[in-house]
């Protein structure tokens, strides 16, 4: 199994978040998570990229034959790990290139190849943020600093792109997109997809899941899944909320 | 030894000795060198000092004032001080004057005497009225446009220099002075920088501090700014030893600005004292003052910021920041902002912060897969972006990236 989470249980200040949650993941496959808001979907993302805050109660999560919650937060993201994040933060003083630079070449390093070539990085990167209408000006900048709500979404996408991750989360990447951000943005997930890596996709709205199709939906309350299905759960969710549920 | 027999011992050995003036003003400083733990509980001066600072034998050799004179084309001076006293220079701007401070000049004498009146409270700064041994004089003509580089170090163990220089920067002068004060043996400097900044002259004063351990250093200025005129100093402390660095900005005139900025490492047992204070005596000025430090260890650092503004001040705008990361249980920074206000239309702030690296964005970076030494790193370099952006000297920023990942590295961050 890819990813398996069996009987997950979680807490941050003493308030159980996660209760015996429960998914898994083949390789290639795309799982969305809905569900209402502080039902546990965004605690689920930062506990599977290591947060440190949160206290695991019980179970576990496999992910690639490995024990995740042994690794540190930085190992999980060398073992192919991503999330998106749902509110991007900004570093001031920290220049996108470089650093994303240092992140591939870590992932590199773990995996015994040798560090990217400086000038096909930077052309390749100056090529992937073109796809995603990212002028090459903000490549000078600092990480998310003066970003609007979607040139945060639209670089979260572009670090996703670069580090090549096996399991991609994307944390309500679809909220404050325009229209024409939004089809950037799934543009280039689409892009990405294939049948090595898997995405977790965490959304509040239907229409995402029309751009980017997942195998399964699942219904999240009180910090488990009530239901799997497939995409018309989503539709199902769209038209009458969660009160069925 | 007391500072009393000090002074009765070593008096022949202080500049200006012969003067009446100065020997009236050092009886009178006498007799407030007592040092009973009610008078030091008392004094503010003395509340955030490393108390081995004072417990120092004073020894200083006299030299000639043999300097040495080179001419360059660039548009620049480079003068060496050694142990208090300009020892060369090179440059090629009349207009610039540059000369030790011999002790026998009356009206640098009256100037020295004129300035002591606005620190009276101040221990240190009396210290060094007292022993004052070594000092010089900068004069940037008017409309002159000049860079000055200053190198200041000491060249024996255990001396003790009390070092006072007067920097005038005449009408519409721009200048931009990068001072480094770098002690490698075990010293104990007291320097006190007045700066006349008179009508629109713009100036710019970065300081590179890096003593080794045992060198303590006690850097104060104190600059009085004129009408429209802009005093901008940044303050880089990558010292190992003790370091205080009081700071003050006089605006007295309308239009004036001043920012007074400063970064400091700690380690170790270090003692780090910062002071700013900006007095708003005139309408219609500016002034930022921000000090943000990193510490580790069992390093001690305190930062007191004042703005003052006097009640004609109207339109004052004074802004005050104080930021501290502390990557030890046992490191410690106390702040304390004071604002001061007599005029009903201004606008001043002040912020704080100190804590631990922000947890957010070390889970950020290390999402991307940057170990946690990796992204401390960069996050420490992002806490001072702000200070380090606004300046505009790449040679500056260069020491700055250089010096500060020594520091990083050789404190296992």
């Amino acid at each position: 199994m890819f990813l398996s989470i069996k009987n997950l249980s979680v807490s941050i200040d003493n308030k159980r978040i996660l209760n015996n949650f429960s998914l898994e993941m083949n390789e290639g496959e795309v799982h969305a998570i809905m569900g209402p808001n502080g039902c546990g979907k965004s605690t689920l993302s930062n506990v599977l990229a290591g947060k440190e805050e949160y206290e695991i109660l019980e179970g576990e999560i496999i992910f690639k034959d490995q024990n995740l919650l042994a690794l540190n937060i930085e190992e999980r993201s060398q073992l192919g790990i991503f999330l998106a994040f749902q509110y991007p933060i900004e570093i001031p003083g920290v220049n996108i290139t470089p650093f994303l630079k240092a992140s591939l070449n870590a992932k590199l390093k773990k995996q015994g190849m040798p560090e990217v070539d400086p000038l096909s990085f930077a052309k390749e990167l100056k090529k992937i943020a073109s796809n995603l209408g990212i002028k090459s000006e903000m490549l000078s900048r600092s990480v998310n600093e003066g970003f609007s709500g979607g040139e945060k979404k639209r670089y979260e996408i572009l670090q996703m792109t670069i580090l090549n991750p096996s399991l991609a989360i994307l944390d309500e990447t679809d909220s404050g997109l325009d229209i024409d951000a939004f089809k950037t943005v799934t543009q280039g997930i689409n892009k990405i997809k294939n049948d090595k890596n898997s995405f977790l996709i965490i959304t509040h709205y239907e229409k995402f899941l029309n751009y980017i199709i997942p195998n399964y939906v699942h219904v999240m309350k009180d910090g488990r899944v009530i239901k799997s299905g497939n995409k018309s759960l989503a539709k199902e969710i769209e038209e009458h909320g969660y009160k069925n549920f | 030894m007391t500072i009393q027999e000090t002074y009765d011992q070593k008096k022949n050995n202080f500049l200006f000795n012969d003067s009446i003036k100065f020997s009236t003003l050092r009886d009178d400083l006498l007799k407030n060198f007592d040092l009973s733990p009610k008078i030091k509980k008392n004094n503010e001066s003395l509340n955030h000092l490393d108390p081995h600072v004072l417990d120092f034998s004073y020894k200083y050799h006299d030299k000639l004032d043999n300097i040495s004179f080179k001419h360059h084309d660039k548009n620049e001076c480079n003068i060496d001080v050694v142990d208090g006293k300009i020892s060369s220079i090179i440059k090629n701007n009349s207009n610039v004057k540059i000369e030790n401070i011999d002790g026998r000049n009356n009206s640098i004498e009256d100037k020295l005497l004129d300035y002591q009146k606005y620190f009276h409270n101040d221990y240190i700064l009396n210290l060094n009225s007292l022993m004052l041994n070594s000092g010089y004089l900068i004069d940037i003509g008017k409309g002159q446009k000049v860079n000055i580089f200053i190198s200041n170090s000491v060249s024996e163990k255990e001396l003790t220099i009390f070092q006072k220089n007067l920097i005038t920067c005449s009408k519409d002068s721009k200048v931009i002075i990068i001072e480094e004060c770098i002690a490698k043996k075990q010293s104990n400097k007291n320097i006190v920088n007045y700066f006349d900044i008179e009508e629109n002259a713009n100036v710019v004063h970065l300081i590179f501090q890096h003593n080794k351990e045992n060198a303590n250093l006690q850097s104060s200025s104190y600059a009085n700014c004129k009408n429209n005129s802009k005093y901008k100093q940044l303050i880089l402390n990558i010292s190992e030893g003790s370091v205080r660095n009081h700071h003050y900005a006089n605006l007295i005139g309308e239009g004036a600005s001043t920012e007074l900025d400063g970064i400091f490492f700690g380690s170790k047992n270090q003692f780090i004292d910062n002071k700013t204070q900006v007095n708003h005596n005139y309408p219609n000025c500016i002034s930022t003052q921000r000090y943000k430090g990193v510490l580790t260890d069992q390093a001690k650092a305190s930062y007191l910021s004042k703005t003052y503004v006097n009640k004609i001040a109207q339109k004052t705008k004074a802004y005050q920041l104080s930021k501290g990361i502390l990557l030890s249980e046992d490191s410690h920074f106390h702040s304390k902002p004071e604002l001061r206000i007599f005029a009903d239309d201004v606008k001043c702030s002040h912020g704080s912060t100190i804590g631990p690296v922000n947890k957010d964005l070390l889970f950020y970076l290390r999402s991307r897969g940057l170990d946690k030494k990796q992204s401390t790193s960069l996050l420490i370099k992002s806490f001072f972006h702000d200070i380090i952006s606004d300046i505009n000297n790449k040679s500056f920023i260069d020491k700055f990236n250089y010096y500060s990942n020594l520091w990083l590295n050789e404190n296992n961050i």
